[in-house]
């Protein structure tokens, strides 16, 4: 049976199958308002609400089953920190996996969300996705330019705030 | 289902139950269901990370309308 979150390393990043545990850890991170400047909702008021929200998706799958919901904990390797997370969500046919991500401000510019994303990426492929998309605020260019470097390209968007961007595996 | 009685036979002594009524739904529904949505709103993986209740969000759009 495939284990759809395993544990994944690179040379300079680890990921964690996210847990309620990375919660008082990932809280600082997840917590600064600079982050939320293109995303639509809102941060966590406090660590249980994120150990709430983590402990949520432990499950790993949606509730009618029809979704993998796989969150990786980001660990940059060099101090052992988390940094971030990685998340996809992936139809159960593996036709699509639909990925998202957040980095801690101080620690953009290292390319570690490449790293990250990209290690996400080749795993979600060795297990056979087709497909990949990403939504991404328009003016949020640091993001765009890495879903560019990922290899995706840009496909017709519904709505013009909201870039939406796909990549064959 | 129904309207149930109980007693005891003074005589006796012995126990019993009788319905008096029994209920029907004019349009029964399956079981283990209960009363099903008018409309379904799901929570998506994202929603969760972003703190967002989409369940809310749309009752609140809909008293507001």
């Amino acid at each position: 049976m495939i284990d759809f979150c395993p544990p994944l390393e690179s040379g300079t990043v680890i990921l964690h199958p996210l847990k309620r545990k990375h919660a008082e850890a990932l809280f600082s991170i997840v917590s600064d308002g600079e982050l939320w400047q293109y995303i639509d909702g809102s941060p966590p008021a406090s660590v249980a609400e994120l150990r709430q929200r983590y402990a949520s998706l432990e499950t790993r799958m949606n509730p009618d089953q029809s979704e993998y919901w796989l969150n990786w904990a980001i660990e940059k390797k060099d101090d052992s920190r988390l940094i971030g997370y990685v998340q996809a969500t992936v139809e159960r046919s593996l036709a699509c996996a639909q990925i998202a991500y957040v980095l801690g401000v101080r620690f953009r510019g290292q390319f570690l969300a490449f790293d990250a994303v990209s290690l996400m990426i080749e795993f979600l492929r060795s297990i056979g996705v087709q497909r990949f998309s990403a939504t991404v605020d328009s003016e949020n260019l640091r993001s765009i330019r890495l879903l560019k470097r990922l290899g995706f390209y840009q496909s017709q968007a519904r709505d013009p705030r909201n870039l939406e961007f796909t990549a064959s595996a | 289902m129904g309207e149930i009685y109980t007693g005891q036979s003074p005589v006796i002594g012995l126990s019993y139950a009788f319905t008096t009524k029994f209920f029907l739904e004019p349009n029964p529904r399956p079981n283990n269901q209960g009363v099903l949505p008018d409309v379904k709103i799901a929570t998506t993986e994202r929603d969760i990370q972003l703190g967002k209740d989409p369940v809310l969000d749309y009752a609140l759009r809909l008293a507001d309308t």
